[in-house]
C-alpha cells in the first residue's frame, strides 16, 4: 500500500466507522491535511512506519481528537529521534497500541508496514477494542 | 556527487585559529523572536502566522526585542517548481512575498527555514544541497531577515533521515600498519590515538572521525574527534615512500574516507578503494610525502564530519553574499550539535544548536504541545541547559551564541517555576530567545506574559557587552564548575554574567525537582578574580529580576536560602561607592 493509497484508506474508513460522509470538497481538505509535506515520491512509494504514523496521529487531532499521551515505551525507541518531526507521532501510535513496535526497543520507522498491518492499524485508530493491549499494559 | 574539495581556511586544524570567513557580520546580539515549530510544528499557517504578528504587536513583545518571525519547517510545497522553491498551496497560500510583506510592514522582521540536506525534514523534497545559488535568490526576493538551516537528509553524513551508509564519508577505515620509507608502524603497538573517539580493536585502530554530539552523553568541551598518530624521525630533510594498510566500512566507526597529513601538511584527501569486509585489509597505493629533519607526525584521521559541514553551510552564505554582499541576514545553525558546532560554526554562523530538539511534542492549533524539566536524552529545559551552561568560551558578540533550542515558555509539561528558571537561564546564557508558543494565548500582564515580557531579564540576555554567564558554582562539581559537564539535576548552580558598565548579574538556580534547604553564596571578591570586570565595592545595589526587589548589600558576599524544587532567583548587581 502507497503512503499516498494509505491517506485515502484511512478517510475511507474512517467515513464508515463514523458514518459521517464527508463531502468530495471536505474529503480532499482532509487528504491534504493527512499527507501535508509528503513528497510525491514518499506518496508513490509504499508507506513506511513513521509515515503511517503520522498520518495516523494527524487524523487523530483532526478527526477522532483523541488527546496524546505521555511517551511511555516509546521513549526507549532506539530510532524514535532518528525522525524528529515524526517522533510524536511514532510515539503516539505505539504507545496507544495502534502500531506495535517492532521490539521493545525499536519502532521499525523506516520499514514497510505490510498491506495488512497498515489495514490493521487503520482498524485499531478508530476502534479501541482492536488496540494491542499487551503494550498498553507495559 | 561527493563531497567539495576543502580549503584550508576550512580545515580542523583551522576551526580554533579565530577567523572569520565569508564575511560573516560580527556583533549580533542574541537573536529574538516567535518560531512556529513549538508552537504548531508543521501545520502553522498564513492566518495563524499573522495572528502571531498581530499579536505580538498588541502585546507590544517587539519593543522587547521579539523582532524576527521565523517560518519553521512545513511551509513549502513538497517539491520544487521549476527547480525553485514555493510555499506550500494550502498553508501559504498567498506566498512568501506576501508573508514577508506583512511581516515588515509590522515593523517585524522574516525569518524562514531550510535544510543543508537535498529536503527538509519533514521530508519536503526542497533542501538547499546543490540548489544554494537558486535558493538564496528566492531568499533575497522574498526579503528574508534570519535564515534556520537544518541538516536532515544530509548527503555527506548519517544525519538524520540520510542513509546511515553516508558513514562512510565520516569515519576513515580501520587502520593496522602504516610503512614509511619501507619501515612498518603497527597502528597498536607504535602509534597514539589522540582524543576522545577512537580505539584499538585486536590489532587495529578504529572510530577514528568524530563523535556524534547529537544527544547529551558527552561534554562539550574537550576535542571529541580522533587521530592515529605516529611519530616518525628524520635525519634530513627527504621525500619517502608512505603506505596504510587498512580496512572500510560503511558504518558509525569505520569509513571509507582518508585523510592522510604530515603535521600540518595534507597530502590524501579522498576515498580509498573498499574492501571485502572491515576485517579485510589490503595496502592503500603508495604516496611520496616530505618529511623535515627531526621528528615527523604522520596522521592518519577523518575531520569531514565536521569539515563537511562547515563547508555545507559556508556554501548557502558564499551564495547570499554573492546576490547581496551587504546583507544582515541573522544565519542560525540547525546541526543539532552533531559535528560539535561550537568548534566551527563561529566563522560562518550567528548561533549553533548544542542538541537535537529540545521537545518533539510540538503544538497544535489549540494544543499547547508538551515540554519536560528533566529527561535522559534532549528533550527537556535541564538536558538543553547543563551543555549550554559551561559553553560560555564558544560565544560571544565576535563569534555567536551556543542555541539550547527555543523557549518552552507556555507548553504543557511545565509549571510556572520552571517557566521563570527557564526563561532566566536562558538570559543568562545569552541564547536566543525564540518565543514557542500561540500568543493568542497570551494577554498584556497574565503570567505567561510576565515571564516573557519580562525586561530586567531581557536586558541581560541583550547586554552590549555580550558575555554568556559562566557558573561559578555548581554544588556537585568536583573543583571545575565552569568547566564540568554535569548530568545530575540533583543540583545548585549559580551563575554570574558581567554586565555593561560594571554591574553583572547572579543567578542561582536550584535545578532538581526536590526543594533546597541551606544557604548558596558568592563572595565579590572570588568572582573579580574570574571576570576583569567585577570588581568590589563598598555597597551594591541589588535588584531582584522577578520580585522587582531593590536593596543594598555591603558585605559582597550574596546569598540566597531555601531554593524550591526548580526555582531561581536572579538578581541584577550596581557597585556603588
Amino acid at each position: 500500500m502507497t503512503t499516498e493509497r494509505f491517506a485515502d484508506y484511512v478517510i475511507k474508513e474512517y467515513e464508515s466507522y463514523s458514518g459521517q460522509m464527508l463531502s468530495d470538497i471536505a474529503k480532499a481538505a482532509e487528504r491534504d491535511c493527512l499527507v501535508s509535506g509528503i513528497s510525491q515520491a514518499d506518496l508513490q512509494a509504499p508507506v513506511t512506519g513513521k509515515f503511517a504514523a503520522v498520518i495516523l496521529h494527524r487524523a487523530m487531532q483532526r478527526l477522532t481528537h483523541e488527546e496524546d499521551e505521555d511517551w511511555g515505551i516509546a521513549k526507549g525507541f532506539r530510532d524514535i529521534y532518528d525522525c524528529r518531526v515524526c517522533a510524536n507521532a511514532i510515539a503516539q501510535v505505539a504507545v496507544k497500541g495502534i502500531i506495535p513496535p517492532k521490539t521493545d526497543t525499536l519502532f521499525g520507522a523506516t520499514d514497510v508496514l505490510p498491506e495488512k498491518e497498515a489495514e490493521s492499524a487503520v482498524f485499531r485508530l478508530l476502534d479501541f477494542s482492536k488496540r494491542v493491549t499487551k503494550l498498553l499494559e507495559s | 556527487m561527493t563531497p567539495d574539495r576543502i580549503n584550508k581556511e576550512g580545515r580542523f586544524d583551522s576551526f580554533d585559529n579565530g577567523e572569520i570567513l565569508l564575511n560573516k557580520k560580527k556583533n549580533h546580539l542574541p537573536p529574538m523572536g516567535w518560531n512556529s515549530w513549538n508552537a504548531f510544528g508543521s501545520n502553522n499557517t498564513e492566518a495563524l502566522t499573522r495572528a502571531m504578528v498581530d499579536k505580538i504587536k498588541e502585546l507590544e513583545l517587539d519593543k522587547l526585542g521579539y523582532k524576527f518571525i521565523v517560518l519553521d519547517d512545513g511551509c513549502y510545497k513538497p517539491e520544487r517548481v521549476n527547480g525553485r522553491l514555493v510555499s506550500d498551496e494550502v498553508k501559504f497560500a498567498s506566498g512568501f512575498n506576501a508573508m514577508s510583506d506583512y511581516v515588515h510592514s509590522h515593523g517585524l522582521k522574516f525569518g524562514m527555514y531550510n535544510d543543508i540536506g537535498d529536503r527538509l525534514c519533514s521530508g519536503a523534497q526542497v533542501g538547499t544541497c546543490g540548489y544554494e545559488d537558486v535558493d538564496a535568490q528566492s531568499y533575497v526576493d522574498w526579503k528574508v531577515d534570519f535564515m534556520k538551516v537544518d541538516n536532515c537528509y544530509y548527503l555527506w553524513d548519517n544525519a538524520t533521515f540520510s542513509n546511515p551508509e553516508n558513514a562512510r564519508y565520516t569515519f576513515a577505515p580501520n587502520i593496522k600498519t602504516v610503512k614509511v620509507d619501507g619501515k612498518e608502524y603497527s597502528a597498536v603497538k607504535d602509534g597514539t590515538v589522540t582524543g576522545y573517539i577512537g580505539k584499538v580493536e585486536k590489532d587495529y585502530v578504529t572510530f577514528l572521525g568524530t563523535f556524534d554530539g547529537t544527544g547529551p552523553d558527552a561534554s562539550p568541551l574537550e576535542v571529541r574527534s580522533s587521530e592515529l598518530v605516529f611519530e616518525v624521525e628524520a635525519e634530513a630533510d627527504k621525500t619517502v615512500s608512505l603506505a596504510v594498510e587498512y580496512a572500510t566500512g560503511k558504518k558509525e566507526g569505520v569509513g571509507e574516507w582518508l585523510e592522510l597529513a604530515v603535521d600540518g601538511d595534507i597530502f590524501y584527501d579522498d576515498f580509498v578503494e573498499p574492501t571485502e569486509s572491515e576485517e579485510t585489509f589490503v595496502w592503500s597505493k603508495t604516496f611520496e610525502v616530505s618529511l623535515k629533519k627531526g621528528v615527523n607526525k604522520i596522521r592518519v584521521m577523518n575531520h569531514r564530519r565536521q569539515e563537511n559541514t562547515l563547508n555545507s553551510y559556508s556554501r548557502f552564505l558564499r551564495e547570499l553574499n554573492k546576490l547581496k554582499p551587504d546583507h544582515d541576514i541573522i544565519y542560525s545553525a540547525c546541526e543539532w550539535g552533531k559535528t560539535h558546532p561550537q568548534n566551527w560554526a563561529y566563522k560562518v554562523c550567528d548561533s549553533w544548536r548544542i542538541l537535537n530538539d529540545i521537545t518533539f511534542r510540538v503544538g497544535n492549533d489549540g494544543d499547547p504541545g508538551v515540554g519536560n524539566w528533566k529527561d535522559d536524552y534532549t528533550p527537556s529545559v535541564t538536558s538543553q541547559y547543563n551543555k549550554a551552561v559551561i559553553m560560555d568560551e564558544f560565544a560571544g558578540l565576535g563569534k555567536g551564541w551556543n542555541d539550547p533550542d527555543m523557549l518552552m515558555v507556555g507548553m504543557n509539561g511545565l509549571n510556572d517555576t520552571q517557566y521563570r528558571t527557564h526563561m532566566a537561564t536562558w538570559c543568562m546564557m545569552n541564547s536566543p530567545l525564540f518565543l514557542g508558543l500561540d500568543l493568542r494565548r497570551v494577554e498584556k500582564g497574565d503570567a505567561l506574559y510576565q515571564i516573557i515580557a519580562n525586561k530586567d531579564l531581557i536586558d541581560l540576555n541583550q547586554d552590549a557587552l555580550g558575555v554568556q554567564a559562566k557558573r561559578v558554582f555548581c554544588s556537585l562539581a568536583a573543583e571545575r564548575p565552569d568547566k564540568e559537564y554535569i548530568r545530575d539535576i540533583n543540583r545548585v548552580d549559580i551563575l554570574c554574567k558581567p554586565l555593561e558598565g560594571g554591574d553583572f548579574a547572579l543567578c542561582f538556580v536550584n535545578v532538581s525537582e526536590e526543594d533546597k534547604g541551606g544557604e548558596f553564596s558568592v563572595d565579590v571578591r572570588d568572582l573579580s578574580k574570574i571576570f576583569e570586570t567585577v570588581k568590589a565595592a563598598g555597597s551594591y545595589e541589588v535588584k531582584d529580576l522577578w520580585t522587582k526587589e531593590v536593596t543594598e548589600n555591603t558585605t559582597g558576599v550574596f546569598t540566597v536560602k531555601n531554593l524550591p524544587a526548580c526555582a531561581s532567583v536572579t538578581v541584577r548587581v550596581t557597585p556603588k561607592n
